[in-house]
């Protein structure tokens, strides 16, 4: 089961990754509304085990201390987007949102183009497809993944910060188009689910900007 | 590295930023140019520009890996964004260390 909860003040997906036979769940983008996240793990009676996030901008990262500190929980991160991470006050200074948030050391940085991550009964794999940032991820589970601010139902998310790469992000999206089955289930950074396949042919953005 | 060699490359990275703004936002760049807050001619994503570009000019050129963004610099009493003097004063507390 895959629970999507939406983030202010930035609409960033934050997602619970859960296994319904004993509740635990993989926190995946926790965002700036943390505590929104955590009323649904309680709501839910989740057991929070991990904390992943696509990328290391604050609107994808916000929240990652919250559940660290109070489930006691790792956090994984591309070691591409550590620095990016540890920037994340200054990014919010910048984007004059009144938040100072705590850093901690992610437990576990990811290397590398892909990765297997096993974490308790969760088989993930993940894929480093730069581009939005040095270390953007795909995090796949199963028919499911989650594209962090690579791929998107409708539109693109082109910010221009100088970490962004306007060629290597259209170079990722064409790979990841041809990497992946195009009837995965498609969980976006910000708006809604689709269905890989339905993205490729409908998101008429998307498709421009691979095809110039 | 000395501190007129820091002054060098911090006011040079942000006059070669203003020569790409369009004449009627250019600006004359001196030791006291604010760089982000009240009173900034810089926008949010020209300082991002200058930051990164700093940051890999001291690691490429010079071997100094060095964040500028990062949580010591954004807990400081005074930010190194308040002036061009503040910014070169954190750099070479930075250069010294490393």
């Amino acid at each position: 089961m895959i629970i999507r909860i939406v983030n202010e003040p930035f609409s960033s997906n934050a997602y619970l990754l859960c296994r319904e036979s004993d509740s635990k769940c993989i926190i995946i983008d926790p965002g700036l509304d943390e505590v929104l996240v955590d009323q649904k793990i309680i709501e839910l009676k989740l057991k929070p085990i991990a904390i992943i996030s696509t990328h290391g901008h604050f609107d994808h990262v916000g929240g990652v201390s919250f559940f660290h500190d109070k489930y006691s929980i790792p956090f994984y991160l591309h070691i591409e987007d550590l620095k990016l991470y540890k920037s994340s006050n200054f990014y919010l200074k910048l984007s004059k949102i009144n938040r100072f948030i705590k850093i901690i050391e992610p437990e576990f940085l990811m290397i590398g183009k892909s990765q297997k991550l096993n974490i308790d009964k969760f088989s993930l794999e993940i894929y480093n497809y730069p581009g939005h940032t040095k270390g953007s991820c795909i995090i796949k589970h199963e028919n499911n993944i989650f594209t962090g601010d690579i791929v998107f139902k409708k539109g693109l998310y082109l910010n221009k910060l100088p970490q962004e790469n306007a060629a290597v992000l259209k170079k990722s999206i064409i790979e990841i188009m041809n990497a992946f089955d195009l009837a995965s289930n498609c969980y976006p950074g910000h708006g809604n689910e689709a269905v890989l396949n339905e993205i490729k042919l409908t998101n008429q953005d998307l498709i421009n900007f691979i095809s110039n | 590295m000395e501190k007129k060699k820091i002054t060098e490359i911090v006011t040079s990275t942000v006059c070669s930023l203003v020569e790409t703004l369009p004449a009627e936002q250019k600006f004359i760049v001196d030791q006291n140019t604010i760089l982000f807050g009240t009173g900034s001619k810089i926008d949010s994503l020209s300082l991002v520009s200058i930051i990164v570009d700093l940051e890999g000019v001291f690691s490429s050129d010079y071997g100094i890996d060095i964040s500028l963004t990062d949580d010591r610099a954004m807990m400081r009493k005074k930010s190194p964004f308040d002036s061009i003097t503040a910014l070169v004063d954190y750099i070479e507390e930075l250069t010294l260390e490393n």
